[in-house]
């Protein structure tokens, strides 16, 4: 923003005085609580997931990406048949990223969450405040819909627009970025990469809708060390190109 | 070993170096030992616990991802101070139309954010200021908070902006211009005056406010 000037009436002494007295803090700053200095921490060991790239890493030329992409699209494809088969045919679960859930956690969890492979475009204005609610609805629709492991459509819009809450999400109004984000699965798969640091992550739900009134994208991710919880990214969809704007993040307890 | 005793006896561009080198634990160490700073910044500067969270937690990605990028010509601490306020800055343009609140954390019960132990009188101001802050356009928010409520000198407060040192004196005036009919009704307060409402903040300028 530019500096232009302003017209205020004159700032004496005693009132420029007064002023930044008044801000002096009343109280001493604190230390920062430690579920935040832990949910700090949690974020920068995930950043260092050993599948990750490194710094060092991630300076290397696309060719190593390339691979890891392709090394998460395959991983996905994967992931995505050994899904369609196991849920005929057993009910042993297996959270999202591939790991089987330990029996202990088997009674009073909800179950596993699968990969989601495609994205829906629901045109949800994301806040901070109402994500969890969000997540909520557009779990459940695409559930209810059986939008999983391959039978949901390359774009799937789950939610009913309103006019207050949500934009128009056909294809044909789609900013480019939306658009490019929906149709290159592997573009796709780099921005999972940089966001998460790894490309052994797959997302649960991947969704197109708003943030700030922009188009932004969700993506949500099983944590890493508890299966009930989801990483929420809410980046700008852009991200395909490999350097993701943040518009949000977050970790919530599953829906 | 421990990483923090590993730790110990490196200064924070040595840390710097071993993460850009891929020691896993130089980052979390050196987050921990500016954290409770970070968490001040943010917190003067947004006012939210929540969105405090969450500024340092995207500057600190940022921060992680750009570590290659630093080139030594400021202190890590300096560094890492720009980064987190950039990131408040750019949270507070995203929010100027609507106040946000997450869910992730429930933060209300920490003492930090009781104020329980404070004078009501404090308190109340504490809130008031608060509020007026928050009424500051996002640069001259940043300027004020890190000068007059951080204690930053202007040089350093420019070093940590990344603008000129008179540019911060300008934000500075002008937003402590804006913030005196918002804070005026503090002045020669007794014990209960300073519950006196707010006035209706002033419309913004044509100039856009900056």
């Amino acid at each position: 923003m530019a500096d232009v000037p302003e017209l205020f009436p004159d700032l004496g002494p005693d009132d420029e005085q007064f002023v930044r007295e008044t801000l002096q803090p009343r109280r001493p700053d604190g230390p920062v609580p430690p579920a935040v200095a832990a949910r700090w921490q949690d974020q920068i060991a995930q950043l260092h997931d050993p599948a990750a790239s490194s710094p060092e890493r991630r300076s290397r030329p696309q060719l190593r990406l390339a691979g890891a992409v392709a090394s998460i699209a395959a991983l996905a494809l994967l992931a995505g048949v050994v899904l369609n088969s196991v849920s005929s045919t057993t009910t042993a679960p297996t959270v999202a990223s591939g790991e089987a859930a330990t029996p202990s956690n088997q009674d009073n969890v909800a179950g596993p969450l699968p990969i989601a492979r495609t994205v829906t475009t629901s045109g949800l204005q994301y806040t901070p405040g109402a994500i969890r609610k969000q997540l909520q609805t557009l779990i459940t629709q695409r559930q209810n819909k059986g939008a999983v492991a391959g039978s949901d459509p390359m774009v799937a819009p789950l939610v009913q627009p309103s006019p207050e809450t949500s934009m128009d999400t056909s294809a044909s109004v789609l900013d480019p970025a939306s658009q490019l984000f929906i149709a290159d699965e592997m573009a796709r798969a780099k921005c999972f990469v940089e966001i998460t640091g790894s490309a052994a992550r797959s997302p649960v739900l991947i969704d197109i809708g708003q943030f700030s009134s922009e188009p932004a994208a969700l993506i949500a991710f099983v944590t890493q060390a508890n299966s009930q919880q989801l990483d929420i990214w809410v980046v700008r969809p852009s991200c395909t190109t490999g350097e993701p704007e943040i518009l949000w993040f977050g970790r919530i307890q599953r829906p | 070993m421990d990483p923090i005793t590993a730790f110990s006896d490196l200064d924070d561009r040595a840390l710097m170096a071993a993460h850009t080198n891929g020691n896993p634990d130089a980052f979390g160490e050196l987050v921990r030992r500016h954290q409770d700073r970070l968490w001040a910044i943010a917190m003067r500067t947004l006012g939210d616990p929540h969105e405090a969270s969450d500024a340092v937690q995207e500057a600190l990605i940022s921060a992680f991802r750009a570590a290659s990028k630093y080139r030594g010509d400021a202190a890590v601490t300096t560094w890492l101070h720009r980064i987190v306020v950039n990131a408040c800055i750019d949270r507070m343009r995203r929010n100027k139309s609507r106040p946000t609140r997450s869910n992730a954390l429930d933060l209300t019960d920490h003492p930090a954010f009781t104020d329980q132990h404070d004078r009501i009188d404090d308190q109340l101001i504490s809130l008031d200021v608060r509020a007026a802050l928050a009424q500051l356009p996002p640069e001259q928010r940043a300027a004020v908070v890190v000068v007059d409520v951080l204690g930053y000198s202007i040089e350093d407060a420019a070093e940590l902006l990344g603008i000129p040192e008179g540019t911060v004196k300008s934000r500075c005036f002008r937003g402590r211009a804006r913030l005196l009919p918002l804070l005026e009704h503090l002045r020669n307060r007794d014990g209960t005056e300073s519950v006196t409402p707010m006035p209706e903040p002033p419309q913004p300028t044509a100039s856009g406010g900056e």
